[in-house]
């Protein structure tokens, strides 16, 4: 993938825009060493021998030695191996020619003592910090200061099933820590979630990086000062305060502690996962951004830079893009000759290909037009380019597109950005030598990040500019009273995860594949194969959901049947591969690797195919980015509709669809099936992904009905079955069942609730439910009042309770397996049973989706109570608007 | 198998030795299977049965493990059953063959032991790591050594290339317990990784019941405390750094509850097999970093522990039950007297160790298992004088 860049000129004196093809290839070209076959090299620390042989650090817990890694053709550098079987290497760092490497567990010194280039000592610098066995308590590493002290940051830990809470159960769990030459280790700064980067700048002053998250609106860059807090309260667990008062921070409301502003705030479209930064002190050998900071970027695959400026005595300032299309880069350093060295890794994290590995970043020496520093003036920007402007022409202040925004300080996984307005240009003016433009523009503010693009801007050779855009984080003006606000604005606290969660039916979860018709589908991990790059490989995992099975893969087709219905779900391609998810079986959108849209097609990813006589719709915006890479899709779909004789009043509809949040499609009738989609057209139908020759991975396929007319008499005849009390209602076992604000709730040890009457046959029942995390209860028809395990039909009510059968399960008659609904969210449960000359047909729904179609022919139970079952302490169940209609 | 069996086998190897020696001098004759069915015949066929079928004609109270299934204790490649055949497997009546039979013996007996069953196993997958020549010391979660003890975020897996692995858990440096047979299957390199290792070897020896205590106690005026052992180093000593062959060791220091290192501490652990039994060994290399140090050593579950008798020259033997397999010895061997230092035994079954700064001492505990039946066969006064034998010696 080597992706051109097309740059328009629009020329301001009315000659035709010349079109000019200029790639960042051009500039910095790219390669990859080439490891030992069937070694996997996911690199988490990387520096260099005192010889100029390079060695890395890897998450598998080897060190290599790479010989000659500046060899002309990659594939001469040689690797050796120098130490294997430590725990996960994500920081290394050679200092008077000695080798330190940051393992999750300890920071350690690797001597090999007789010079075989084989580690024969691991010593223990340092392992005073907490590892509490979360397997997300990464320590991200490792800078070395001027008197030798080491620089070590801890990830917050991550526990199911909040998850999205990072937790610091163990010491320093989200610190920065400083450890002295002689192993004693100092807390140093608190508040950071996931710092994958730590670096020094030419003055020796202390920047991390993190990765947007809780608390972390998007990536930062921070510089570190002591004591200092970041903004994950996880961390302030071990501060002395709290310590002191035994209280735990709350993970819902931002912390009275005021949270340290961020140097950058780096885009989101830009920088998912940022990795280290290293300066650029190549002295112009890497091109022209040197005493600037180099950073990787993992999601993005891409190469960074950040150009701070002290104003007002803090760090602020600029972050641009370099160079794209590199691979998951979680580490960057610099080569004598200015090569940078990539280290790449992304298992577990989600990125750019390649993932793993060492590439080289290399200036051609060419030197592109870029902006090269951007300096915050009271009322704009100094712009300093690369090279002279041409100052015949300076585009037009009205075509440039300035805006500013902010982020919520809040738990939820990142933030919007919040508070977009744009910002007048209002004029620009070039210097005698042309290299710096000055941009006036309205007002600015601090607390708040500048996005800019420069638009039309041309070097005196006519070169376009290689990248047009800058994102300028503003803590403070140049002058006036000092600003209190932050860019990061405290918000109140977003609702609870479980009410966004309340509707969905999670068609993938647990049991992948329980809930589905298929074969050659597996639960695995994958990636794309480094050898052929149109397939993936497979590991043991339960990341993605793909056709990579023994069997001939067939299509991914739902047991159950949707109509009006909001679908998410996660997608990876390799390349070439050409899928798609039919709605109804019948309404193709197309999932497709084509990342190169000069031009959009209807076979584009994200387009609506066409049909027997109807064309098929391209997306109206590219939200695909590339193979290798998850993508998030959301579609809101509405199925065609039929008058009472059966016909068609209204043809299907894809209100939305978006990938990655970016809308392709809004709106978009489809008449009829689309090619390739099952005949005739109906209101309820399975779901369907295809699959073609290639392969596809999915992943968390989630839906919710929408609202929609009901079906006329859907809410007519129902009677509530419990009216703000137990009264008539029979209790045997624990008295467990209480009543709070007209909700049921079960409690303590087992109980059976049985209803007052004891005669029921056919009827409809429902309820909306609510099962706690590790809970089980069932809700009992046609069910004989008695001790022990209750004789009668059970529709299960099991999230994540040991039993396999979960909710949606007719127990033991016909189990569910999939975990449909999550824990701790409300849902609505419906049953119907009824009895004819067949036998008795129970059918089960779970938030409108009909889950659970089964027929008794022995015709078990006849008649009998409603029940609630409490199954064994520490489980609670939440019932309301528990109604029956017979 | 018994004690004397044992040496009757052997003199019946030797002879047999001598003979295949003579056939196979050319280097690149393969070796007839008809030689590596002599060499199960004689060696292997008395438990094992002619035809592998574990129908041998030794009374054994549990039979021996038959190959036609092709399930074997501690793992079914030929280097792991090369390692089985070589060190035996303790707590059972295999013994070891590693002094009695060369290694190219031993390499075809693997063959034609492994032929018998249903076929050679697949490649091991790309997160097992093996051991080569080398030791190989890996650090990761350890999941709990034994039902009821902890999973260890802090742990250190010493695998050796004799197919024996050590377990610790690096914050005290505590040896849990020893395995035997394949190393460990990486899994943290599945998924997001982080979770924990999973050792392939089966526990041949659990210490302290998967929660040992200190191994040392400072003694003061009578009382002794437990001292922290703080891991600072691990080593594998090899061709290359001075060492005869690759050693894989332990640095710590003990440390007071004061903060203060009273000592330094090198240890080696390796296994061991003897004529009457198997187990394994851990020594310890002590230099003492306080003035003045009265160091005593705490058995493995001191509770248990009858005293079998101490020599004035350094040498304690203690037994222990170890229900449904058999009786542990622990023998405690002093190497030499450090200049200088002095020592004391008490008759308790404790030891101490008394030093002055930069004094060092050398001790090792040799813990044994020997099987019901061999304990019926001897009785435990003679294997008692069996052990004090050879460590005179």
């Amino acid at each position: 993938m080597r992706e051109e860049l097309l740059a328009l000129v629009a020329l301001a004196c009315g000659v035709q825009p010349v079109v000019a093809l200029q790639s960042e290839a051009d500039y910095w070209t790219v390669d990859y060493l080439t490891p030992p076959s069937g070694e996997v090299l996911e690199v988490g620390g990387i520096d260099f021998l005192p010889d100029g042989r390079l060695i890395v650090s890897t998450r598998r817990g080897q060190v290599w030695i790479i010989d000659d890694p500046l060899a002309e053709d990659p594939a001469d550098a040689g690797f050796t191996l120098f130490a294997e079987g430590l725990w996960e290497g994500l920081g290394l760092n050679v200092h008077d020619g000695e080798i330190f490497v940051l393992q999750r567990t300890e920071l350690s010194r690797l001597v090999d003592i007789d010079g075989d280039d084989i580690c024969d000592e691991i010593e223990t610098i340092c392992n005073d910090w907490g590892v509490s066995g979360n397997y997300h308590e990464f320590a991200f590493g490792l800078p070395i200061d001027d008197e030798g002290n080491f620089y070590v940051s801890l990830n917050v830990s991550f526990f199911s099933p909040e998850w999205w809470h990072g937790k610091s159960p163990v010491s320093y769990r989200g610190w920065v820590l400083k450890i002295r030459p002689d192993g004693q280790m100092e807390p140093f700064a608190s508040g950071v979630r996931s710092p994958c980067g730590l670096g020094l700048n030419s003055e020796g002053d202390l920047f991390y990086t993190d990765n947007q998250g809780d608390w972390m609106p998007v990536c930062p860059i921070f510089h570190v000062k002591k004591d200092a807090f970041y903004g994950h309260p996880a961390s302030l667990d071990w501060t002395e305060q709290y310590l002191e008062s035994q209280t735990l921070a709350s993970d819902k409301v931002p912390p009275a502690r005021r949270r340290q502003n961020a140097a950058c705030w780096i885009p989101y479209d830009w920088s998912r996962s940022t990795g280290n930064l290293v300066m650029d002190e190549t002295g112009g050998k890497f091109g022209p951004f040197e005493g600037q900071m180099i950073l990787g970027e993992v999601t993005n695959g891409l190469i960074l830079r950040a150009q701070l400026e002290k104003v007002r005595g803090e760090y602020q300032g600029a972050c641009f893009i370099v160079r794209r299309q590199v691979g998951s880069t979680c580490r960057v350093a610099f080569a004598e000759d200015g090569t940078l060295f990539a280290g790449l890794t992304n298992r577990g994290w989600g990125g750019m290909n390649p993932a793993d590995g060492v590439a080289r970043v290399r200036w051609t020496g060419k030197t592109p037009l870029e902006m090269k520093e951007v300096h915050l003036l009271q009322r704009g920007f100094e712009v300093t380019f690369t090279q002279p402007l041409d100052p015949e022409r300076l585009p037009a202040p009205e075509d440039q597109k300035v805006f500013d925004y902010d982020y919520d300080y809040w738990w939820e996984y990142g933030s919007p950005e919040r508070d977009h307005f744009d910002i007048p240009v209002e004029s620009l003016s070039l210097s005698e030598d042309g290299l710096v433009l000055t941009m006036t523009v309205g007002e600015l503010a601090p607390g708040r990040v500048v996005r800019a693009r420069l638009s039309g801007v041309v070097a005196a050779d006519g070169t376009p500019l290689l990248h047009e855009e800058f994102a300028y984080t503003i803590n403070q003006l140049p002058e006036g009273p000092l600003s209190e606000k932050q860019v990061v604005k405290v918000v109140p606290p977003p609702p609870a995860r479980e009410s966004e969660e309340a509707g969905w039916l999670r068609l993938t979860w647990g049991d992948a594949t329980d809930l589905w018709e298929s074969s050659g589908w597996e639960l695995v991990h994958a990636e794309i194969d480094p050898s052929d790059q149109t397939r993936f490989t497979t590991s043991p995992g339960n990341s993605a959901l793909c056709n990579t099975g023994d069997e001939v893969p067939s299509d991914f087709v739902s047991k159950v049947e949707l109509g009006d219905v909001q679908l998410r779900m996660a997608f990876m391609l390799p390349e070439g591969s050409d899928s798609g998810v039919f709605f109804q079986g019948r309404y193709e959108l197309q999932l497709s690797d084509t990342p190169d849209r000069s031009e959009a097609l209807s076979t584009d990813c994200g387009a609506l195919s066409g049909g027997d006589d109807f064309d098929g719709v391209p997306p109206e915006r590219d939200g695909y980015s590339a193979a290798g890479v998850w993508h998030d899709l959301e579609v809101f779909f509405r199925a065609p509709r039929f008058d009472l004789q059966g016909r068609k009043i209204a043809n299907a509809r894809f209100e939305r669809v978006s990938i990655d949040d970016v809308v392709v499609q809004e709106n978009v009738e489809l008449p009829g099936p689309t090619l390739g989609g099952w005949k005739g057209e109906t209101a309820l139908a399975p779901l369907r992904i295809q699959s073609t020759g290639s392969h596809i991975a999915i992943g968390n396929v989630q839906v919710k009905t929408l609202e929609s007319e009901r079906e006329p008499g859907a809410d007519k005849g129902w009677v509530p079955l419990f009216d703000g009390d137990l009264e008539g209602w029979t209790t045997i076992g624990d008295d467990a069942w209480t009543v709070e604000d007209g909700v049921m709730v079960g409690s303590g040890e087992r109980s059976h609730l049985f209803s007052p009457r004891g005669d029921y046959t056919d009827f409809d029942l429902r309820a909306e439910i609510k099962i706690n995390d590790g809970g089980n209860s069932g809700l009992y028809f046609r069910v004989a009042q008695g001790p022990g395990w209750p004789a009668g039909y059970e529709a299960q009510i099991n999230s994540n309770f040991a039993d396999p059968q979960k909710s949606g399960s007719l127990y033991n008659l016909s189990p569910l397996l999939v975990h449909l609904v999550s824990q701790d969210t409300w849902f609505d449960y419906r049953i119907s049973c009824r009895t004819n000359a067949a036998g008795t047909r129970v059918r089960i729904w779970i938030n409108d989706v009909l889950v659970n179609d089964y027929l008794d022919r022995a015709e078990t139970y006849k008649a009998g109570h409603i029940a609630l079952q409490q199954h064994h302490q520490g489980s609670v169940v939440e019932v309301r608007k528990l109604e029956i209609r017979e | 198998m018994t004690y004397l069996g044992s040496m009757r086998v052997l003199a019946l190897v030797i002879a047999l030795q001598q003979a295949t020696f003579a056939q196979s001098e050319d280097p690149h004759e393969r070796p007839r299977s008809t030689a590596a069915r002599e060499l199960f015949l004689v060696n292997c066929a008395s438990c094992h049965g002619e035809r592998g079928d574990g129908e041998g004609v030794t009374d054994l109270d549990r039979k021996a493990r038959s190959f036609k299934e092709g399930g074997f204790s501690y793992g079914n490649t030929p280097g792991t059953l090369r390692r089985t055949i070589s060190s035996g497997i303790p707590g059972t009546p295999m013994p070891g063959f590693g002094g009695a039979l060369k290694e190219k013996q031993i390499a075809d007996l693997a063959m034609y032991v492994l032929e018998l069953g249903p076929g050679l196993p697949p490649e091991p997958n790309n997160t097992e790591l093996v051991v080569g020549e080398r030791p190989l010391v890996v650090r990761g979660m350890l999941p709990p050594i034994a039902e009821g003890a902890l999973a260890h975020p802090r742990g250190l897996l010493i695998g050796r290339p004799d197919g024996f692995s050590f377990e610790y858990r690096a914050d005290d440096v505590r040896l849990l317990g020893v395995r035997q047979g394949r190393f460990v299957d990486r899994t943290d390199w599945i998924g997001r990784g982080g979770t924990a290792l999973k050792p392939l070897g089966k526990v041949v020896a659990l210490v302290g019941g998967g929660d040992p205590g200190a191994s040392f106690s400072r003694v003061d005026e009578g009382t002794a405390t437990p001292l922290r052992a703080e891991l600072v180093k691990t080593r594998i000593a090899g061709p290359g750094t001075g060492a005869r062959v690759y050693q894989p060791e332990i640095v710590c220091h003990l440390s007071a509850p004061t903060g203060e290192v009273v000592a330094r501490l090198v240890e080696r652990a390796s296994p061991v097999t003897l004529g009457i039994g198997a187990g394994y060994k851990r020594e310890w290399y002590i230099t003492a970093l306080a003035d003045s140090l009265q160091l005593k050593l705490n058995g493995p579950d001191q509770a248990d522990l009858t005293f079998l008798g101490g020599e004035a020259d350094g040498l304690e033997v203690m037994r222990r039950k170890l229900s449904g397999i058999g009786v542990e010895y622990t023998v405690v061997v002093r190497r030499g007297s450090p200049s200088g230092a002095e020592w004391s035994w008490e008759q308790n079954g404790k030891s101490g160790i008394f030093l002055k700064r930069h004094e060092h001492a050398e001790l090792s505990v040799w813990v044994i298992q020997v099987t019901e039946q061999d304990l019926r066969e001897f009785g435990e006064d003679r294997i008692g004088r069996e052990l004090k034998e050879a460590f005179k010696s």
